[in-house]
């Protein structure tokens, strides 16, 4: 990790990054609306942080707002993005030498992060995380996969696809045989 | 694509995005999603495929060798409830050997294979090893009952596939897992778990006997770099620790029982050896096992004076290194962190805080640029400077120990966590069921994930209790019990000495009595003071919990504690608390994971909490 030097001694760096946050820049979603969000926390996004840093900040402050193109990136899903490296964007970065990463990966959503996903509009939510993706912001699109989790284990296949959305293509006979197959690791059905 | 039609198939057309999802899925959650879609079925099986791990009723943690970018990180450990159960609970490998084999057609790449405590005959395993084509290392525990002659069958069937093996035998008395060794030419790393001195020098003459007879001897004995020993921690005898020096090879010893894993127990296996003993004896086994010996004082002697020699010595000479913590207070495990406070021997000028801090956090990291660059032995640093109290973090390479440093820069603010390690010492000192007491609560809190893990990741808050906390939380009880005195009384010796109450209750019926006390507390409004052994009014009602600093009156020790975590505190205590008012119940329930389940099926009945009778 090339960052990983940057984060060893903090200091500096904290206030730093307190005070870039007051710089504001501006980001287009690819609906057209553009909304600003602080520095530091739009440098969440690897590809805002790559961005910034090839045109250097100035540029970027004074300039043309940054053109996020994908179509996952509506108005709503920018603004509900902004909220969240907005409220996350002071996180102390991870110690990969300290982490257990089966831990991370058990560890249960803040109770913020938590209420934030939780939104009832399932476009959005697929918005929201599809955008995080395209824009790299690591720890929202962990929060989004997370809560999507939560919501599918231990479902029937026929409730994951109303709750997903999502048709079934496979045949009658192509279904069975898989299911022959492996019945008895079923949760259910 | 069309960005307006169909939103939802958005998600579905990126395999990617699916992928990150299902990064949090287990396998066997995994594989019932096969059905959802085609692309499901895709993902699942590329998931399936990236696999490297497996392990069927392993207790044994691995910190290393395991395969890198895993999809299930560190070991897969598939539950064991979808395998047939024999009579002993141990799985039974003859009936799950259907599922066994299409789980091993369906994770093709599984290169790390455990299996522990099972049922089987001979044909049946070696059929399941058969279908585990790509494995490299395997980890086995629990053969019994095979000949000699099936034993080398089954190190012929391994020998062109396995370059790591480990080797359980302590747990039978009988075992001949040492036949396979010579027919595995590949072996380059061997690890072989024992409990008995003799059993190894026994098992070795068997060794070196086939070593020198057998054919493939001599690429055997080239690639063969590690063979590690290991003892195990003491179950049912007192044990030695054993060693074999071989010239020839290089020999690596770890200290497997010291790791740096906070392991948990494994419920079914200490079950089978504790099932016709009584629940004292388990206890006994739960906090002397956990307890350090002399070697781990040494050590950490060792170290503080070695950092004091070089610390103190050059920048630092008006000051001391003083340990405090854990190891101090007598509660130490050999996995105990190892705190220390560099503090002025003579008290200096007074500064203002803001300069305080700045010159702490100098201070701090010139000591870990000095010990990181110049002094061998110490790694992964890690500064934390931003804490409330800044302090650096290493470990010892040379014994799994990490350090935290901290300073204290004047004399008059000598450390807080130094007279609390100093009372607690007194306290564990007064009646030998304090130690047992607080090491078996530990020990439960840590079996249901109720305490700080070890390696926390010291960047992000912890909404759940510290050991500390804890280990406060029982000093109160035990204030109440009048088995330890109120920490103001040790703090200044009054002319009312304190008389401890020579009590005769059972360590184990204290802990009951502790669920108790804390069920019956209204945390709603009452605050606990350590200090006084009382409870008073809570400043902040909103908080889950209030515990007054001793050394600050105005400040909560556990200000961190959210009301997710301090909920579930609460309801595993009831839970436990249920077991234990049952007549004749086993320890061994309370530390089970899947305490609900079992307290059902035999027929405790959990109650939940009586909400109403908290608000009364």
């Amino acid at each position: 990790m090339a960052d990983n030097a940057d984060h060893i001694d903090g200091d500096d760096n904290e206030d730093v990054r307190a005070q870039q946050n007051l710089i504001k820049i501006k980001l287009k979603s690819s609906e057209g609306g553009i909304y600003e969000c602080g520095l530091t926390a739009a440098k969440m996004s690897d590809l805002v942080k790559n961005m910034v840093e090839s045109l250097g900040t100035d540029a970027v402050v004074t300039t043309e707002p940054i053109i996020l193109g994908n179509e996952a990136v509506t108005d709503a899903a920018l603004k509900k993005i902004i909220e969240w490296v907005e409220f996350h964007w002071d996180d102390p970065p991870v110690d990969h030498d300290f982490e257990d990463e089966k831990d991370r990966r058990n560890e249960e959503l803040s109770h913020w992060d938590k209420q934030f996903i939780d939104v009832d509009d399932q476009a959005l939510l697929f918005d929201v995380i599809a955008a995080a993706n395209y824009m790299d912001i690591k720890g929202l699109v962990e929060v989004g996969a997370k809560h999507i989790c939560s919501k599918i284990r231990g479902k029937s296949c026929q409730e994951v696809r109303e709750m997903l959305k999502i048709t079934n293509d496979f045949t009658a006979e192509e279904e069975d045989a898989i299911h022959k197959e492996n019945a008895w690791i079923y949760a259910k059905d | 694509m069309n960005p307006k039609t169909e939103t939802f198939q958005k998600i579905i057309l990126n395999s990617n995005l699916i992928l990150k999802i299902f990064s949090y899925l287990e396998i066997h959650e995994l594989i019932p999603l096969e059905r959802v879609c085609k692309q499901f079925q895709k993902c699942v099986n590329y998931c399936c495929e990236q696999q490297k791990t497996l392990s069927f009723n392993s207790f044994i943690t691995f910190d290393q060798n395991l395969p890198n970018n895993d999809v299930i990180p560190f070991l897969y450990a598939f539950p064991i409830k979808y395998l047939a159960i024999h009579s002993n609970r141990n799985p039974c490998l003859i009936g799950s050997k259907e599922r066994i084999l299409w789980l091993a057609q369906k994770l093709p790449n599984i290169e790390f294979l455990s299996i522990s405590h099972f049922e089987t005959n001979f044909k049946t395993l070696y059929e399941i090893l058969k279908a585990f084509e790509s494995i490299e290392f395997l980890s086995i525990c629990g053969i019994k009952h095979f000949n000699d002659q099936e034993m080398r069958q089954l190190g012929q069937l391994l020998s062109g596939r396995i370059i790591k093996l480990l080797v359980d035998c302590h747990y039978e008395h009988i075992s001949n897992e040492i036949e396979l060794i010579p027919e595995m030419t590949r072996l380059i790393k061997l690890n072989i778990f024992l409990n008995e001195r003799q059993q190894i020098s026994v098992q070795f003459q068997t060794s070196d006997q086939h070593t020198a007879r057998h054919r493939s001897s001599p690429s055997m004995a080239t690639q063969l770099k590690f063979i590690t020993l290991n003892a195990c921690p003491p179950v049912l005898s007192a044990n030695h620790k054993a060693g074999d020096q071989r010239e020839e090879q290089k020999e690596i010893r770890e200290m497997t029982s010291r790791r740096r894993d906070t392991y948990q127990l494994n419920v079914n296996y200490l079950r089978q050896c504790f099932g016709n003993k009584s629940n004292e004896e388990l206890m006994l086994y739960l906090v002397n096992g956990k307890h350090w010996d002399e070697l781990d004082l040494k050590l950490r002697f060792y170290i503080v004076s070695q950092l004091e020699q070089y610390v103190c010595q050059s920048h630092f000479k008006s000051y001391q290194i003083l340990p405090f913590g854990s190891s101090i207070a007598g509660l130490g495990t050999p996995n105990s962190d190892l705190d220390l406070v560099l503090v002025p021997k003579v008290s200096g000028g007074q500064m203002s805080r803001e300069e305080d801090r700045v010159k702490l956090k100098t201070h701090l990291n010139l000591i870990a640029d000095l010990l990181q660059y110049s002094i061998p032995f110490y790694s992964h640093f890690s500064r934390i400077l931003r804490a409330r109290i800044p302090i650096v973090k290493f470990g010892f390479d040379l014994a799994p120990i990490d350090i935290d440093l901290s300073i204290e820069l004047s004399a008059h603010s000598v450390h807080s966590g130094v007279y609390m390690s100093a009372f607690l010492n007194y306290c564990v000192g007064l009646n030998p069921c304090v130690r047992d007491l607080i090491l078996l609560l530990r020990q439960w809190a840590k079996q249901h994930k109720l305490l700080k893990p070890k390696n926390w990741s010291t960047h992000m808050v912890y909404n759940g209790f510290t050991s500390f906390q804890l280990t406060a939380l029982v000093l109160y009880f035990l204030q109440k019990q009048k088995i330890v005195p109120p920490m103001r009384q040790f703090l200044t010796p009054s002319s009312q000495a304190f008389i401890p109450c020579a009590t005769q209750t059972s360590t184990l019926d204290l802990l009951a009595q502790f669920f108790e006390l804390v069920l019956t507390l209204k945390f709603d409004w009452e605050a606990i003071s350590i200090l006084n052994g009382t409870t008073y009014t809570t400043p902040d009602p909103s908080l889950p919990i209030w515990m007054e600093n001793p050394f600050e009156t105005e400040l909560n020790m556990c200000r961190n504690i959210q009301a997710v975590k301090f909920d579930k505190f609460l309801e595993t205590i009831q839970q436990s608390l249920g077991i234990m008012k049952h007549k004749d119940y086993a320890l061994i329930d309370i530390f089970d994971k899947d305490m609900i389940m079992n307290s059902l099926n035999n027929g405790y009945k959990p109650s939940r909490i009586d909400v109403e009778g908290l608000f009364d």
